[in-house]
């Protein structure tokens, strides 16, 4: 299993666009995928889009990615880069 | 029977006069029934059924909407996304397996997540509720394998009457038939007005009452000059109405004539008469193709129509089309202006006392500069296109201007670098909306390239009338002569400096207010399409020095 904690700094925060870009991008590993809204303690399938709308992820927010499966370190690392790099927003 | 009478908001002029043709979507309510255990294999075979029909009806969606070049196919994939989450599929077969009915696993798995949603106030949250439901509603009416309503199927004149048209019931809508449109949900921003505006169709929005009153295959009225829309109106009001609409018809014809010419006063003088664009379907409008340019391209439409913060690309696209259509015709790109009365259900803006006092537009850029950057970035490489002017909103002072030019230097350095294509020529221009650079017109007319005078803040703040107050409506007036002396103020200014300035406020589409504003020495006015042709023939009929001395006149009342 490997966990990563990254702060979500996209302005418009995980909602519509990001959002669906980043559970395109957990979809595409074998891993089971949970992201945690550190805030709230609120962990969810990283795979479901309405799940991951629930945890209200806005800019600012710090959360947790846990992977656990064949290829749970570039799950984990990736998807951790998609929320680095801000979607393209800044 | 009396007719009834409801008001609601004008978004496209005209006047209609048909029977009424109700376009209700079903909300979906619970279903009742339960299935034994026996059954749940059927059960989730009508699931997977269900689901694959309305992925089959989306994906036909997607690919009407994207052949058609529109935006909105974005909302269809949203959609697309929820019904195949993984997620919900885990809920809906998990009810079936404990002996719930397909419908009642469906609307339970839905129920749960909706109950989470609705909880706030999140203006995002509501917005994928609204996404949830509708989703959900598609799910059962597949599950029940009734058919989509479908507004192609109209084969005579009629008023549109529904709660709320969604772009994918517009995108089918036969023109030739819808005469007029009314709906109870809408505004002036709202994807039916832009479409009612483009196809000329008579449309009030926002009416209250309307789907309890209106019936089906009654004769209704729909008057977009008043804002009314009259339920089973009498033969003698019906024969009214009619010839109203005739009326308006041939007046509305014998301006759309003007359209072919330019506005020039009978002493001569020619006054520039551009168009105000709120989408890349108005700058393919009639009236946007015989304007003298785009005085005003709000690009708000642009963050308002979208779901998450249109990126680079998706700017350039726009703003490059709005370009090619113009050719060498100037085109004025505001950059982003919300705050205020205007917000982004995606973004969150921070909670204020006076929000027109505050925080918004330009100000609202700086604070948030990467938003700014990346419109610039996207103007920038979309000016080789056609003659790109950039205008900043709100600026109050000559160091914001500074300011802001400053950061389009360093776009313009960031496009070098890369090697990208830009026009090195492009004007940077201000509105004139806040007092204090008004009055300090003449130190902007010498740093800026051009100005635009925003008559409806420009009023608001002066006058000191909140304009989306109606309880102050009567001390917010275009004729105020404190008011008309700043724009004289102005237009003097620019006019010594040898600077373009417009006007780009309603101020300058209203056909009694419009010919002041030359009396005060404008000499380019930026209207709505609608108007444009109206405009020429009203200047066209006056000369200068009439208008010159009316405008006198009213600096002294």
């Amino acid at each position: 299993m490997k966990t990563k904690e990254v702060t979500i700094i996209n302005p418009t925060g995980l909602h519509a666009r990001p959002a669906s870009d980043f559970v395109k991008k957990a979809a595409s590993f074998r891993s089971a995928v949970r992201v945690k809204n550190l805030t709230s303690a609120q962990e969810v399938n990283a795979k479901s889009i309405v799940l991951l709308l629930t945890l209200a992820l806005s800019q600012g927010t710090k959360i947790a990615i846990t992977a656990e499966g064949e290829d749970e370190a570039e799950a984990v690392e990736s998807l951790a880069a998609l929320i680095e790099g801000g979607f393209g927003e800044c | 029977m009396s007719a009834e009478r409801l008001t609601g908001l004008s978004v496209s002029r005209g006047i209609a006069c048909a029977e009424i043709f109700r376009f209700d979507r079903q909300e979906p309510t619970a279903p009742e029934n339960t299935v034994c255990e026996a059954a749940a294999e059927e059960e989730l075979a009508r699931a997977r059924r269900a689901e694959a029909a309305a992925r089959g009806e989306l994906e036909r969606r997607i690919a009407a909407l994207d052949a058609d070049k529109t935006e909105n196919a974005a909302l269809f994939r949203a959609h697309l996304e929820i019904l195949d989450d993984p997620y919900m599929r885990e809920q809906v077969d998990a009810g079936i397996l404990a002996g719930k009915s397909c419908e009642t696993s469906i609307w339970d798995a839905y129920a749960e997540i909706l109950a989470v949603l609705e909880n706030t106030d999140d203006p995002v949250f509501r917005e994928r509720a609204a996404d949830m439901k509708d989703v959900r509603g598609r799910l059962l009416r597949c599950a029940a394998g009734r058919p989509e309503a479908d507004l192609s199927a109209l084969d005579r004149p009629v008023i549109l009457v529904a709660r709320e048209l969604a772009p994918s019931d517009t995108a089918c809508l036969p023109r030739e038939y819808v005469m007029g449109i009314a709906t109870e949900a809408g505004g002036a921003t709202s994807h039916t007005a832009i479409l009612a505006r483009s196809c000329g169709i008579a449309a009030v929005l926002g009416v209250e009452g309307l789907m309890e009153s209106a019936v089906d295959g009654r004769f209704a009225i729909v008057d977009a000059m008043a804002g009314e829309v009259i339920l089973e109106p009498s033969e003698t009001e019906r024969a009214e109405y009619e010839r109203k609409r005739d009326e308006w018809r041939s007046q509305h014809e014998s301006d759309q004539r003007y359209l072919s010419r330019r506005a020039v006063t009978r002493d001569g003088v020619e006054i520039l008469t551009e168009v105000n664009l709120g989408s890349v379907a108005d700058a393919r409008s009639q009236a946007a193709k015989a304007a003298d340019g785009a005085g005003l391209v709000r690009t708000e439409f642009l963050y308002m129509q979208s779901r998450s913060l249109p990126d680079e690309q998706t700017q350039y696209e726009a703003y490059a089309g709005i370009l090619k259509e113009f050719g060498s015709r100037p085109v004025i790109l505001r950059t982003l202006d919300i705050g205020g009365d205007k917000s982004l259900s995606y973004m969150e803006l921070p909670r204020e006392d006076n929000p027109f006092l505050g925080l918004r537009a330009l100000r609202l850029c700086f604070s948030n500069e990467e938003l700014l950057r990346t419109q610039l970035r996207a103007a920038y490489r979309a000016s080789v296109h056609g003659d790109l002017w950039i205008m900043f909103p709100m600026v109050s002072s000559i160091q914001e201007f500074r300011k802001a030019k400053q950061l389009c230097r360093q776009v313009q350095q960031e496009l070098e670098t890369e090697k990208t294509a830009f026009r090195s020529d492009v004007k940077l221009g201000i509105m004139i909306e806040i007092p204090s650079i008004a009055l300090a017109a003449d130190l902007a007319a010498e740093e800026t390239d051009f100005a635009s005078i925003g008559t409806n803040d420009l009023c608001q703040y002066t006058c000191a009338a909140d304009r989306t107050n109606p309880a102050v409506e009567p001390y917010y007036r275009a004729d105020n002569p404190g008011f008309l002396r700043l724009i004289r103020h102005v237009a003097d200014c620019y006019l010594a400096a040898g600077k373009p300035l417009g006007v780009c406020g309603e101020m300058a589409s209203d056909p009694t207010m419009a010919p002041i504003l030359v009396g005060l020495g404008i000499r380019c006015l930026s209207v709505n399409a609608a108007s444009l042709g109206q405009m020429r023939r009203v200047l066209s009929e006056r000369s200068v020095s009439d208008m010159r001395a009316e405008a006198e006149a009213l600096l002294r009342e």
